[in-house]
């Protein structure tokens, strides 16, 4: 059932910050096929050039995928609270943008199998992808410690990058740009909430999660020389 | 950093000390669940059976219900009503066994259905006993009926009657206004019922009409007889006025203005309690009425009195239960406390009282669900003052007393984890509100060109008056010339109503949503109000008295 577009577009957008609702169109069967394809495809891709290139941990993604997707099925009825965002943004701090936006569209592709999948898919691949980016361009650490109020301003900026990008799922052809600035208006009590649980989870997450990146990243660095190393004698 | 924290907890505590309330267990004995429909009349309590009865808009295969069930909750016997589809309002009505000029009678329930039907029921068994049928204009019966002797008083859709309890005997049948949830009264001798269009008339008790007087409101309820005269609640397009009408000089004088949608007055020895959207005006009317007390909330159905006189007022707001109000008869100074269940959503009923060893209060909600409880326990509250906002409150005030606490002992880490918990609870609680204000606010403050959308090709007559057009596939259908609707919602439902569409509907959490038009769903219907976008549900979108809806599918 699709709630987006219809009947006051503010209820829409809350229902889509609700995460239990529906957002915008939903997409025909081959639609959703391509476009799943096309996203999972991108992910992959940014997968194997990841692995082959640098140093990571497969176990440790596998587990940050499914804690991401977990988290967000775990809290649907809490309001646009989304420690995904807490984990892509670390992830591209320190891992590096090419995990941060794959971790991004796989656990946005699979979680969105239980929490109702359509064209909103997209944006919020997109939106995590670019919080990913925002997270690779900046820099949080201070050696091994993170520079919590710095992480927590960028975080902040990241939700509200990320409502405005997922907001433009709701674009019609009859949407202006004032009807759109109003609609992203509308959606400010849910972006507090979005920054609120972002501090949340940073405070109680984030230097935890971060030594646990770097240690993965630790780790992996002296094995991949290794292999690379073997590889170059063979 | 330490200094940051301290100054940001203590800004913190500031903005959220909230007085402490109290509290006892709430015990919740059993549930009836409708499997679907509303409940917008009280449960009716006699002689260890409860009656209730669930309404809707009946599109599908679902259709009304009356349920007997024990004071544990099993069911004795049921009834569904085969072809009432539209909105059941009417309470049912016991009439104990007795005999009269017409014949005699057994313990009846009676129940008025939508469709014009009144049926008999014998109580124990659920066997019907008599049926008739009254007129039918859009729909039938949804007014309270009252006995009279040996007779019922049924308010018809087009007046009156009177039908003998014994066998159904229509004794006398009048036209008068056109009636919605309004009801008769005896007084000095006459009946009085008023009706839609405002006219309220006295007829004798063998049906002659006596009197006939013109108010400026719709008139949806039974008057209530005061010292003065009777007492009316006028409903107007977008507010009411309290009244009284002096049957000796045929005067109506306005005591007070009030909100829109009146729910139905309540009186108990001269104290009248009469509620609308804005609030519950009380009223001492032992003498000449005067206003004496004013409460403010959200109630527009039924009112009851608890066995120790506090008024229970059912909140009609979504995620809200009942308002519980004890007013010194005396100095009218009142204490309101609210009853929250885990169920609450918008509701009409009243609640009951059914006074056995373990059940002591029995409540019922849009939801469609009956619940009995066997303690009543209160969140005492004061005047304009959210109990579970309260409660939240002082979770959110332990939690950061922990955080000081924890920052004081230097576990700072701990302390920054509690501070953004408490944050992040109180966006959480406070959003549902924050957001529907800021809403309203974006939506007064936006300036989309406005095209109210009138059409030359209408009729004239539907100038004035608010339209509503409903477009799709299968083409473009306009309806005009309604008035007094409040919401959106109103307004649509009224049209499905009057034209025989079917409507579905859905409560969310942020108001309802309409799922179909006509059995047409697709991916979404969406409406403007007067050529605008809106951002507002539809139950929560005002309407003025010349509003043009367009509702168009999404194909």
């Amino acid at each position: 059932m699709n709630k987006g577009n219809a009947q006051g577009q503010a209820l829409s957008r809350k229902v889509m910050f609700q995460t239990i609702g529906s957002h915008g169109l939903e997409l025909a069967p081959i639609s959703a096929l391509v476009i799943q394809s096309t996203l999972l495809l991108i992910a992959f891709g940014l997968v194997v050039s990841e692995r082959t290139s640098t140093t990571w941990n497969s176990g440790l993604f596998v587990g940050l995928l499914a804690f991401g997707v977990a988290s967000r099925i775990f809290l649907q009825p809490l309001p646009n609270i989304q420690p995904v965002t807490l984990m892509i943004f670390v992830v591209g701090a320190v891992l590096g943008w090419r995990v941060a936006v794959s971790l991004a569209i796989f656990i946005t592709l699979l979680s969105n199998v239980v929490m109702g999948d359509g064209y909103w898919t997209v944006f919020q691949s997109l939106g995590w992808s670019v919080v990913g980016l925002i997270g690779a361009r900046t820099s949080i650490l201070t050696g091994k410690k993170l520079n919590m109020p710095l992480l927590l301003a960028w975080l902040s900026l990241s939700a509200l990058v990320f409502d405005v990008i997922v907001t433009c799922s709701l674009i019609t052809s009859e949407t202006t740009i004032t009807s759109f600035v109003t609609l992203c208006l509308l959606g400010l009590p849910y972006d507090l909430l979005h920054m609120a649980g972002n501090a949340l989870f940073a405070v109680t997450f984030g230097q935890w999660l971060t030594t646990t990146l770097l240690l993965s990243r630790g780790m992996s660095e002296p094995e991949n020389s290794v292999v690379t190393q073997h590889v170059n004698l063979g | 950093m330490r200094l940051v924290w301290s100054i940001l907890t203590i800004l913190f505590l500031s903005v959220n000390v909230v007085a402490s309330s109290t509290q006892e267990d709430m015990t919740f004995v059993w549930g009836y669940q409708f499997e679907e429909g509303y409940i917008t009349t009280a449960p009716l309590i006699q002689d260890d059976i409860i009656y209730v009865r669930s309404s809707g808009y009946w599109t599908g295969e679902g259709r009304p219900e009356l349920v007997a069930l024990t004071m544990k909750g099993e069911v004795l016997w049921n009834f569904t009503h085969p072809t009432s589809t539209q909105h059941d309002m009417a309470p049912p009505v016991v009439a104990m066994a007795g005999e009269g000029s017409c014949g005699t009678w057994g313990d009846l329930v009676l129940v008025l259905w939508a469709n014009g039907d009144l049926i008999a029921f014998d109580a124990r068994s659920g066997q019907i006993e008599w049926n008739i049928t009254t007129p039918l204009d859009g729909w039938g019966l949804t007014g309270t009926a009252i006995l009279d002797e040996d007779r019922v008083l049924v308010p018809t859709r087009t007046g009156i009657a009177g039908v003998c309890l014994a066998d159904g005997e229509v004794q006398f049948e009048v036209q008068l206004d056109h009636g919605w949830r309004n009801g008769p009264v005896v007084y000095q001798g006459m009946i009085w019922q008023g009706g839609e269009s405002g006219l309220f008339t006295s007829v004798s008790k063998n049906g002659t009409v006596l009197s006939e007087h013109i108010l400026s409101g719709k008139i949806r309820h039974a008057p209530l007889v005061v010292a003065e005269g009777l007492l009316l609640h006028l409903q107007h397009e977008s507010s009411s006025t309290i009244g009284v009408f002096n049957t000796e000089n045929a005067t109506f004088r306005t005591i007070s203005t009030s909100g829109p949608s009146p729910a139905q007055p309540l009186q108990d020895n001269g104290i009248v309690m009469a509620a609308d959207s804005t609030g519950v005006t009380v009223l001492d009317c032992r003498d000449v009425c005067e206003v004496k007390a004013f409460i403010e909330t959200t109630s527009n159905g039924e009112l009851s009195l608890d066995p120790d006189g506090a008024l229970w007022v059912p909140i009609n707001e979504a995620d809200k239960g009942w308002l519980i109000i004890d007013i010194n008869t005396t100095s009218f100074q009142w204490t309101a406390s609210e009853f929250v269940t885990p169920h609450d959503t918008y509701g009409t009923a009243s609640a009951a009282f059914p006074m056995t060893a373990n059940l002591e209060v029995l409540l019922a909600n849009d939801a469609g669900l009956l619940m009995a409880y066997g303690t009543v326990n209160f969140n005492t509250i004061t005047s304009g003052y959210d109990a579970s906002l309260a409660m939240n409150a002082c979770w959110l005030f332990s939690l950061l007393a922990l955080s000081g606490i924890l920052m004081g002992l230097q576990s700072f880490h701990l302390s920054k984890v509690l501070f953004t918990a408490c944050l992040l609870g109180s966006l959480v609680v406070l959003t549902p509100t924050l957001s529907q204000e800021w809403s309203q606010f974006i939506e007064s403050e936006s300036d989309e060109p406005l095209n109210n959308g009138w059409n030359e090709s209408w009729p004239e007559a539907w100038r004035g008056t608010q339209i509503l057009t409903i477009e799709s596939k299968e083409g473009t259908q306009t309806f005009g010339g309604f008035v007094g609707y409040q919401t959106v919602l109103e307004l649509t439902e009224a049209v499905a109503l009057s034209e025989g569409i079917t409507l579905e509907t859905e409560a969310t959490a942020l108001g309802t949503y309409i799922i179909s038009i006509g059995e047409l769903g697709s991916n979404g219907w969406e409406y403007t109000v007067d050529g605008s976008r809106t951002y507002l549900a539809v139950d929560q979108q005002i309407i003025s008295s010349t509003t043009i809806i367009v509702w168009t599918l999404n194909e």
